[in-house]
């Protein structure tokens, strides 16, 4: 039997645009890639905007990483990697056509981002508390230094973003590990789980930023 | 055969947590008070922390994400867009930091 018309055991049946299940996916991939591409650009816009500010006013953003307790973007930072590396082992095990394994590992993901996001809700609500909000909305009395804002404009749009794809990472775990549990994925066709993959060590790597400018600069 | 699915070994998985977790051990270290006060300025220890996050993120793109294994084209626009990203950073630092203070009496 050719290639052309493999359904997989999974039932996937690639788009008839497609030389074969292999061509589909790369050019799957290449779109996740470029998408990523993007992604990169607009936190980068951020990361630029910190960069240079963080050398204009060194001081006030020493001031405002005080208020971050390192404990917790530690704890998160391990979480993540955790994370990441389940997302790995999910594809693992789905290209050896191990759905059990794969779909554990799903399960532990979702987990860590779910322990992900916890851990970033008690810190915005000590942050709020104290009437360090970004922007103009900042109420915190004892400020050393005069804008003293302007880290948390940073602080809350950098971690804002960063949490909101975390967000939407979780739902498209969810997407994929229900695709998965129904026999979906195999070694044949597990083009869902890599694109999901991709995106999810891509939140991975910019925490991996994130983390030391935020919490120890 | 009509596929090529490259298996990233467990073991290389493993292998890639543990210098992660470790790196992330040496970055919170080394942004320690103590660690700072011996090793100098603010500057370096930006610099210092931006090296490790950015070995970290070569562990992630190369064997989590698997560019190692993958077609080159994708790490080209991994790289691409970084590469703007510094762009965009060079062109804004050159017109921030040469402007003239306000306060100069030039």
């Amino acid at each position: 039997m050719s290639t052309d018309n493999t359904v997989t055991a999974g039932g996937h049946k690639h788009a008839h645009h497609f030389r074969d299940g292999l061509h589909e996916f790369e050019a799957s991939k290449f779109g996740v890639w470029l998408f990523l591409a993007t992604e990169i650009l607009m936190f980068g816009g951020l990361f630029v905007g910190y960069f240079l500010y963080q050398s204009r006013y060194p001081e006030m953003f020493v001031e405002g990483a005080s208020f971050l307790d390192w404990r917790y973007g530690s704890v998160n930072t391990i979480v993540l990697l955790i994370s990441s590396l389940t997302m790995a082992l999910s594809i693992h095990y789905a290209q050896k056509n191990n759905k059990k394994a794969c779909v554990t590992n799903l399960v532990i993901t979702l987990v860590c981002a779910g322990a992900f996001m916890v851990i970033k809700y008690l810190e915005y609500s000590h942050k709020f508390h104290l009437g360090l909000f970004p922007g103009e909305a900042f109420s915190y009395a004892d400020a050393v230094a005069p804008n003293l804002a302007m880290y948390f404009s940073f602080y809350f749009l950098m971690t804002g973003l960063h949490g909101s794809h975390v967000l939407i990472g979780m739902g498209l775990i969810i997407w994929v590990l229900i695709r998965a549990s129904k026999g979906e994925f195999n070694s044949e066709y597990y083009t869902p789980l890599e694109g999901v993959g991709l995106f999810w060590h891509l939140v991975d790597l910019i925490w991996i930023y994130l983390f030391p400018i935020l919490y120890l600069i | 055969m009509s596929h090529g699915h490259h298996i990233i070994p467990m073991k290389v998985l493993i292998k890639t947590i543990v210098a992660l977790v470790i790196l992330t051990g040496v970055t919170v270290v080394a942004a320690l008070d103590v660690v700072t006060a011996t090793i100098g300025s603010h500057a370096i220890n930006t610099l210092i922390a931006i090296l490790i996050a950015s070995v970290k993120a070569y562990l992630v793109a190369a064997y989590f994400m698997g560019l190692k294994y993958d077609s080159r084209t994708h790490t080209l626009v991994l790289i691409s867009s970084v590469g703007f990203v510094i762009l965009l950073y060079l062109f804004s630092a050159i017109d921030i930091f040469s402007r003239t203070p306000i306060e100069s009496t030039l």
